[in-house]
């Protein structure tokens, strides 16, 4: 089976030459639910820039077999749906509706189609009495909803999401747990709630320094105090 | 400065809508040329930051007071036309949604704010700087300078729109406007030149003049 | 911290709010230049305005004490011009382009001018935007082929405008709560520190919409702005509007 994102030795640095990924190689198969975890500036948000290509270092990016290049961006950004840490900067239209019928409407189709998809999306995140709102006006937990809302509307192949629980509280966390269960197929998340990583990575991915210095099951690395003290977890 | 409707006449707002459509136009075909499509996102957030940073008041004489302007800060930070682009979108958006200035005077609003305001301030800016050494005190006194004149002038103008309206003798009208903006241009200049010196440490390369730095950016390496 | 105050009471319900704002913008826009133009000797013109403008706002449910409110920002301009009366000898007012010689005649008669014109025209602009969501007035400009790329910078303006005045107010909470109070101009430099930030903060944000942008299969393309056609109503409604204001500007002299 051909792994749906398979990273090799993948580096970065910044402009200002920051160094901010050393050798990364992953390999994530189809299906997998698989948390990124690590302290802040650990090169965490760096690393899923780099698998749509909003950021390109050195080394090479496969995504579901396709390697990443020019030609092939188009095609990848299609796969892969990204959620960004701040829902604030992903969503960026006027109203709710707007935002999440941007892709499908970057997607060339029209309206009706359009209209079909972002009615079920929202359905499916529970905001559909709320499409004609600013997204101003919603709760951070409504706003975090939209994003993946946002997302889910390019039917991407693979979920990858910075941060989905960060900022919210209990009941909203469990929201957002729930949903992510929900929607299924291959997730990749970042996150520093290792109370619920269990529940929503089956995979987890320690990274440090802008290395990846661990790679295990989720109960594996959660019960390696030693690991998680040198990754800043705990 | 927001000239409401009803004040000036058929003519100068007529001409002031025909200036300032063409620097708008302008400043579009330039941005689509030139700036990319990153601006587009970048344009309208930095206007919603000029229309925040509007909300700083300063005290005048006599109880009134007067609000920062921003639109030599605005052409100092991404160049003179950008800059009349932000201020406009400011004063639209101030137009429709507060009724801030009129929509016939619109025209003649934009072009006291932005193509003065931005002009002025850009370009007696980069003036003073061939002029002057090259070093930071002297180049923030510079910012000040030109901050102070922008203000000023565009008040000029507004002033003489105002009486070649006919509603009011030009003699009365442009030392009132002008002294008042003379006061409210020392906020602006001692704001604009601290903006201009924070953003040089930290992030020299979004300057417009500084372009020629190395681009250190996030999205500096966004490849589309 | 929630705010509203660009387009509050758009979302209220009433005929006028459910009628296209393509409609509402060109019926505003052309009252209030109607208005400019007509000479100000046509009392009973501008008292049909006006009656207009009541007539809208009661239908449409809108306080009045809010449009009143809201329409004191003309004070500061009206006041220069009164100030200015005492002062003004009326051989003064030399410049002319339009309007009738006799208004030099008498420069109470200027004032007053000056004074019902911006103030229908102002109340109209509140009007205007309290029966139509600012995003949808935003969207309808297209339809006089205003330039697409600037909608777009301004639906990105509308967006953000909120959440960066949240920012500037936890800043500048901040700042009170350490003590600080802004009123000198030895003050502007913190005051300038603290745009500085909320620029930087503001800039780098439009950085990170472009790339969410770019994520969701941007390629350059603008905000698409769906256009329909009038519904049948709604070009009556355009219709006997304008055929009112226009019958009371040319036979209410
Ligand atoms: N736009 C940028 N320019 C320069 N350095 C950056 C930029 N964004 C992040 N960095 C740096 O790269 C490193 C990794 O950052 P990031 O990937 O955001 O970490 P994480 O998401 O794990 O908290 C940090 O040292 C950070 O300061
Ligand atoms: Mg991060």
């Amino acid at each position: 089976m051909i792994p749906v994102i398979q990273i090799e030795h993948l580096s970065y640095t910044y402009p200002d030459g920051t160094k901010a990924l050393h050798d990364i190689s992953l390999r994530i198969d189809s299906g997998e639910r698989v948390g990124i975890i690590g302290a802040n500036g650990a090169g965490k948000s760096t690393l899923i820039l780099h698998f749509n290509g909003l950021l390109q270092g050195e080394g090479k990016v496969i995504i579901d077999g396709i390697p990443l290049e020019k030609k092939t961006l188009k095609t990848i950004r299609r796969k892969i749906g990204l959620v960004f840490q701040n829902p604030d900067d992903q969503l960026f239209c006027p109203s709710v509706y707007d935002d999440i019928a941007f892709a499908p409407r970057n997607m060339g189709l029209n309206e009706s189609e359009v209209r079909d998809i972002a009615e079920d999306c929202l359905k499916r995140v529970g905001l559909l009495d709320n499409s004609k709102r600013g997204s101003y006006h919603l709760s951070w937990g409504e706003k975090r909803r939209a994003s993946i809302a946002a997302v889910l509307a390019m039917r991407p192949e693979i979920l990858v999401l910075d941060e989905p629980v960060s900022g919210l509280d209990p009941r909203g966390k469990r929201e957002i747990v729930e949903l992510l269960k929900s929607i299924g197929g291959t997730q990749v998340m970042i996150t520093h709630d290792l109370d619920r990583l269990k529940s929503m990575a089956d995979r987890a991915v320690v990274m440090n320094k802008g290395r990846i210095i661990a790679d295990d099951e989720t109960a594996n690395i959660l019960s390696n105090q030693t690991l998680l003290y040198k990754a800043g977890l705990i | 400065m927001h000239i409401p409707d009803g004040f000036l006449s058929g003519g100068i707002n007529a001409a002031g809508f025909a200036v300032s459509a063409g620097v708008i136009s302008l400043a579009l075909a330039k941005a689509k040329k030139k700036l990319e499509d990153r601006y587009i996102p970048l344009i309208g957030v930095t206007a919603a930051f000029i229309f925040a940073a509007q909300m700083v008041n300063f005290p005048v004489a006599g109880g009134t007071s007067g609000h920062f302007l921003g639109a030599a800060l605005a052409a100092m930070l991404l160049g003179p036309l950008t800059g009349c682009l932000i201020i406009s979108i400011v004063l639209i958006v101030q137009c429709l949604g507060f009724a801030d200035g009129g929509i016939t005077a619109l025209g003649t609003n934009i072009f006291n704010m932005g193509v003065i305001g931005c002009f002025s301030g850009y370009y007696i800016f980069t003036g003073l700087r061939k002029l002057l050494p090259k070093n930071p005190a002297v180049n923030i006194t510079a910012v000040s300078i030109s901050a102070w004149m922008s203000v000023v002038l565009a008040s000029v103008f507004c002033s003489l729109e105002l009486a070649f309206s006919g509603i009011t003798p030009l003699k009365l009208v442009l030392p009132a406007m002008a002294g008042i903006h003379a006061i409210i241009g020392v906020g602006e200049a001692f704001i604009t030149a601290a903006v201009v010196s924070l953003v040089m440490k930290y992030r020299p390369d979004v300057m417009d003049f500084n372009r020629s730095y190395s681009n250190t950016g996030l999205i500096s390496g966004v490849k589309l | 911290m929630h705010h509203d105050f660009i387009d509050k009471y758009s979302n209220l319900d009433s005929p006028v709010h459910r009628i296209d704002s393509r409609v509402k913008i060109v019926f505003f826009f052309s009252l209030i230049l109607i208005c400019v133009s007509t000479p100000i000797y046509h009392i009973r013109a501008f008292f049909l305005y006006f009656l207009i403008l009541i007539a809208i706002l009661t239908i449409s449910k809108i306080p009045i004490l809010h449009v009143l409110r809201k329409s004191l920002v003309i004070i500061p301009f009206v006041l220069i011009i009164a100030l200015f009366i005492p002062f003004t000898e009326t051989s003064e007012t030399v410049f002319r382009f339009n309007d009738s010689p006799d208004l030099m005649m008498n420069r109470w008669l200027l004032f007053w001018n000056v004074l019902v014109k911006a103030f229908i025209s102002i109340i109209t602009l509140i009007l205007l935007n309290s029966v139509t969501r600012f995003d949808d007035t935003l969207k309808s400009l297209s339809a006089f082929r205003f330039p697409i790329v600037l909608i777009n910078m301004l639906s990105f303006f509308y967006r953000y405008i909120f959440v960066i005045i949240d920012e500037a107010e936890r800043m500048q909470r901040a700042l009170v709560s350490r003590l600080f109070r802004g009123r000198s101009l030895i003050h502007a430099k913190v005051i300038g520190d603290l745009l500085a930030i909320l620029f930087l903060r503001s800039y780098e944000r439009g950085e990170r919409v472009y790339l969410a942008m770019c994520a969701r299969g941007w390629d350059g393309q603008l905000l698409i702005v769906d256009k329909k056609p009038l519904i049948l109503k709604d070009s009556a409604a355009l219709i006997i509007g304008l055929a009112a204001l226009l019958l009371i500007r040319l036979w209410s002299v």
